[in-house]
């Protein structure tokens, strides 16, 4: 047990000590977080409060995030595979599961700290930027918070995982680093128009009844971003009305995805590896 | 306790313990309800109050006597006041408000109870201690009571049921719950009951002109030639008859005191450049085709400002107190009519404390630098109609203070600081009129005022075309052409319809921070910028399904209406009329995705303006044509009397 968990956690921090390492992850750390301030600032939103920002963030996000799990997954296995690294490890005997998860858990945090600290650094001009638009009258945030603010953070980053762990299998699949970026990008395109296209084509011919779109929505990645967006976030502080989506199921959906990616990766390695 | 991590190394186990804490608050961030917090009632005269016009104001003693309520919406960053509980009760059913303001989070109302509450024989409110702000569904409400404010009857909440009911015992009326309260329809005055009164009131002017018209019908019993003196005319005339003037110069000034008409075409009263030159003080007197010349160049009488150094005190004291061609004071029914005033260094035209007056078909000239003049009429307390004129180069053409109901139509104004100035004047109309060259501004509305309506002028070529404010307000059929900002939107709750605004720097401005007008169906074309907002919410610019021409805006069309939204204010759209690269920049997916999720908060969304409904088609064709002549040749190109010639 023990060894798996130090091999587990041995892997981890090489995966991030290589990150430290890439000095393009901090170029991309700062492209990201000034693309946001630009977005933010440039939508008007940050001047008035979280949840304007949020909606002036949302249609970018789900462009955005997609590239940059590319961006941080499409190399990470195949890279292993083309310096010969994955034959050490098969002579210490790793598993491929703690392989693949403790790769995931690695980059997970590079992708997360990255997104995340564009998204914090939004947070933070839009409590320093927002505020009453004259000193005459009395005002008040309405049912706007950086909670809300806070739950669109959240929801972005499973976004991102669940796109990573896909890439990471485009990755694993892959026999060299060209391979690796063509499927990667094959992939998350399927993924992300794929899946709303497959549901405008559904709702069109009518094999999506409306009982099922929710359900439907929750399935595909962006999709079910959006819509968990809209009801925990947006909805809040709209009209008393909701139903954009469901958001447990939303997320469920986004975790399955997580969870199917890296069995398939774990079993497509164990198989490779054999 | 909880999960046994010590099997693990030190350094992982802190990972794993960060990791557990970071699924912990991101879950914790969904559990947290966002709505728990109830924001506390604050001081009233903090909110954005709407429901009284400034001047009402003053009829009311104290704070409590009326009963208020203060709304927090959620999705408006104001607190919005209302007088009246009845006005707070008729915007929830207003179905804009909730796309504009979001729904109400909390509401709070004065609470009459234990404050001692009585009515004065008029029905208005006394109380002997302040109220406090009670939850609004906590409080019963007393409706159909003796109660009311200058406005009319109104509901008073109490907190306490007991209280409540003894208050109906002395004073009448029911007992009800708030949700039986808001069930309930409360009409409260809009502004469409302006337009509506548009008609009626034109008609009312034409019978107080054509009855003041009947005073040159008088007989006439004295005839004067320039050799005879005027004064001791006038002194021996009978009253209701008529002192005719032989062609000729006669020497001023002169004092009319008794009810007569002073007729003289081609006659000229020369006063001697010291006061008023026609005094008149007697009601019901007619002064007919005379030209006025020789007026002192006092504009203001500080001697009559007495103590208060409130500047309006002092506006109000001392702006009807000046020189002037003709004076009328306490002279209720005057008319003017043919006058001509070739030049005033102070007023034209002066009615003070005249209700009923008339002046028809003036002419009135200031001077050549419009600080050396002063107000071509200057109409102080008194209700009057004034039309057929022309106004050059005064300070103001028509300056009105405190005189509701006042009708200003047909005039023609040229190079005065002000066309039209009103100051705590309700209930006006001015309509059919044309502002040319006025160096500030052609239409210009201060201090609050209600229930007003501007149809069918025309403006060009000045800093304000239109300028309004206060509420409940008509703006409608006007042309505003080469000026800086053509309407402000200043006014709330007001309607703004059918006006074209061509080749300005601003189209539509809006400086309010509330947004409850309704702007539809105008026509905004050749503007530097279509229409500009101040600090606020967002503005939706349309009534239901009925937005307005933007030159520029394009997209798909159904019956006659995009079916792509236009924004004025936005960097893109705002300029696709002077630009037809930005056209491609708006058919991004990312601006079009964008602009499709923004109206999604628009009361948490700043400063700026969307028509969801933009009209292909100018929705005025024969004002826009107007607009488009003015603007190629001058004032002169354009035809009076617009509101008979406008496109529903």
């Amino acid at each position: 047990m023990s060894t798996i968990v130090s091999t587990f956690f041995a892997l981890f921090k090489r995966e991030l000590k290589t990150a430290m390492r890439t000095r393009v992850y901090y170029l991309i750390t700062v492209g990201v977080i000034g693309l946001l301030l630009a977005l933010t600032a440039g939508g008007g939103g940050a001047a008035t409060g979280y949840v304007p920002t949020v909606v002036d963030l949302l249609l970018p996000l789900e462009v955005l995030v997609p590239v940059l799990a590319i961006a941080i997954g499409y190399r990470s296995v195949v890279s292993d595979l083309e310096r010969g690294e994955l034959a050490v490890l098969k002579t210490y005997d790793v598993p491929s599961s703690v392989y693949v998860f403790a790769i995931y858990a690695g980059r997970a945090v590079v992708l997360s700290v990255i997104l995340g600290s564009g998204l914090l650094a939004t947070l933070l001009l839009v409590s320093f930027s927002s505020g009453p638009d004259t000193s005459i009258f009395a005002t008040h945030t309405g049912l706007d918070s950086p909670l809300l603010f806070a739950r669109f953070i959240v929801l972005t980053l499973v976004f991102a995982l669940a796109l990573l762990a896909i890439v990471l299998l485009m990755s694993v699949a892959a026999q060299s680093t060209l391979t690796a970026i063509a499927l990667a990008v094959g992939a998350v395109v399927l993924v992300v128009v794929a899946g709303d296209a497959a549901i405008i084509l559904g709702l069109t011919d009518g094999w999506i009844a409306e009982a099922d779109l929710l359900n439907a929505l929750a399935i595909a990645p962006n999709s079910a971003y959006r819509g968990a967006v809209f009801e925990t976030v947006i909805a809040v502080t709209a009209a008393s009305e909701s139903g954009y989506g469901s958001p447990i199921t939303s997320v469920a959906g986004l975790f399955a995805w997580t969870i199917f990616s890296l069995i398939s990766a774990t079993l497509i390695l164990h198989r490779r590896t054999v | 306790m909880g999960i046994e991590l010590s099997w693990l190394p030190r350094g992982p186990r802190t990972l794993v313990i960060g990791f557990l804490l970071v699924c912990l608050l991101s879950v914790g961030v969904f559990v947290v309800s966002a709505d728990s917090a109830v924001p506390d009632p604050v001081p009233f005269e903090d909110t954005r109050s709407i429901g009284f016009a400034s001047e009402v104001h003053e009829e009311i003693d104290s704070q409590e006597s009326v009963p208020r309520t203060q709304v927090f919406y959620s999705q408006y960053q104001y607190v919005i006041g209302y007088y009246g509980i009845e006005t707070a009760a008729a915007s929830f059913d207003d179905p804009a408000r909730e796309q504009q303001f979001g729904y109400p989070i909390v509401t709070y109302v004065s609470d009459y109870a234990d404050t001692g509450i009585e009515l004065t024989a008029e029905g208005y409110i006394e109380t002997d201690r302040r109220t406090e702000w009670v939850f609004a569904q906590d409080a019963v409400y007393v409706v159909d009571s003796d109660a009311r404010t200058p406005a009319g009857s109104v509901a008073i909440p109490f907190a306490d049921q007991e209280q409540a009911t003894e208050f109906t015992d002395t004073y009448g009326g029911e007992v009800v719950s708030w949700d039986a309260f808001t069930a309930q329809s409360h009409d409260v005055d809009d502004a469409s009951l302006v337009r509506d009164r548009v008609d009626s009131q034109g008609d009312t002017a034409d019978e107080r002109v054509t009855d003041r018209l009947q005073l040159l019908d008088r007989p006439a019993e004295i005839t004067v030639s320039p050799d005879d003196d005027l004064q001791t005319a006038l002194d021996t005339a009978t009253a209701e008859t008529t002192v005719v003037l032989d062609p000729g110069t006669y020497e001023g000034p002169i004092n009319i005191n008794k009810s007569v008409t002073l007729r003289g075409h081609g006659a000229t009263v020369e006063g001697d450049e010291n006061g008023s030159v026609i005094n008149i003080n007697a009601a019901d007197v007619a002064v007919d085709g005379i030209t006025v010349t020789g007026v002192g160049d006092r504009t203001r009488n500080p001697d009559v400002v007495t103590g208060d150094d409130d500047w309006d005190t002092n506006i109000e004291l001392g702006y009807g107190h000046g020189d002037a061609a003709i004076a009328a004071v306490d002279a209720p029914g005057t008319l003017v009519t043919n006058v001509t005033v070739p030049h005033t260094d102070a007023n034209g035209i002066l009615l003070r404390d005249s209700n009923n007056s008339a002046v028809h078909n003036v002419a009135v000239t200031g001077t050549e630098v419009w600080r050396d003049s002063f107000m071509g009429v200057m109409i102080m307390r008194s209700s009057a109609v004034v039309e057929d004129s022309q106004f050059t180069a005064g300070r103001d053409g028509i300056y009105l203070h405190r005189s509701p109901e006042t009708v200003i139509r047909n005039n023609d104004f040229r190079a005065n600081r002000y066309g039209v100035h009103l100051m705590h004047t309700s209930d006006a109309m001015i309509a059919d009129n044309t502002f040319a060259d006025q160096e500030y501004g052609g239409v210009t509305i201060m201090t609050s005022p209600s229930r007003n309506a501007i149809v069918g002028n025309i403006v060009t070529n000045t800093s304000n075309g239109i300028s309004t404010s206060g509420s409940y307000s008509y703006i409608a059929h006007n042309v505003a052409v080469d000026t800086r900002v053509g309407i402000t939107t200043s006014a709330v709750s007001s309607l703004y319809e059918h006006n074209v605004v061509r080749d300005n720097e601003y189209g539509m401005r809006t400086g309010s921070v509330l947004a409850t007008s309704t702007i539809h169906s105008n026509d905004f074309v050749g503007n530097d910028q279509h229409a500009g907002s101040s600090a606020g919410p967002l503005r939706i610019w349309a009534d239901g399904t009925q937005g307005n021409y933007w030159e520029g805006a394009y997209g798909d069309a159904t019956d006659g209406t995009y079916d792509r939204a236009y924004s004025p204010t936005d960097p893109v759209d705002g300029q696709l009329h002077r630009s037809t690269a930005r056209t491609t920049v708006a058919e991004s997916p990312v601006t079009v995705g964008l602009r499709a999720l923004q109206g999604s908060t628009p009361g948490l969304r700043s400063g700026s303006i969307l028509d969801p409904y933009p009209q292909t088609e100018p929705q005025n064709p024969q004002l826009y044509e107007i607009a488009e002549a003015v603007s190629e040749h001058g004032i002169d190109a354009a035809t009076h009397n617009t509101t008979d010639s406008t496109d529903e």
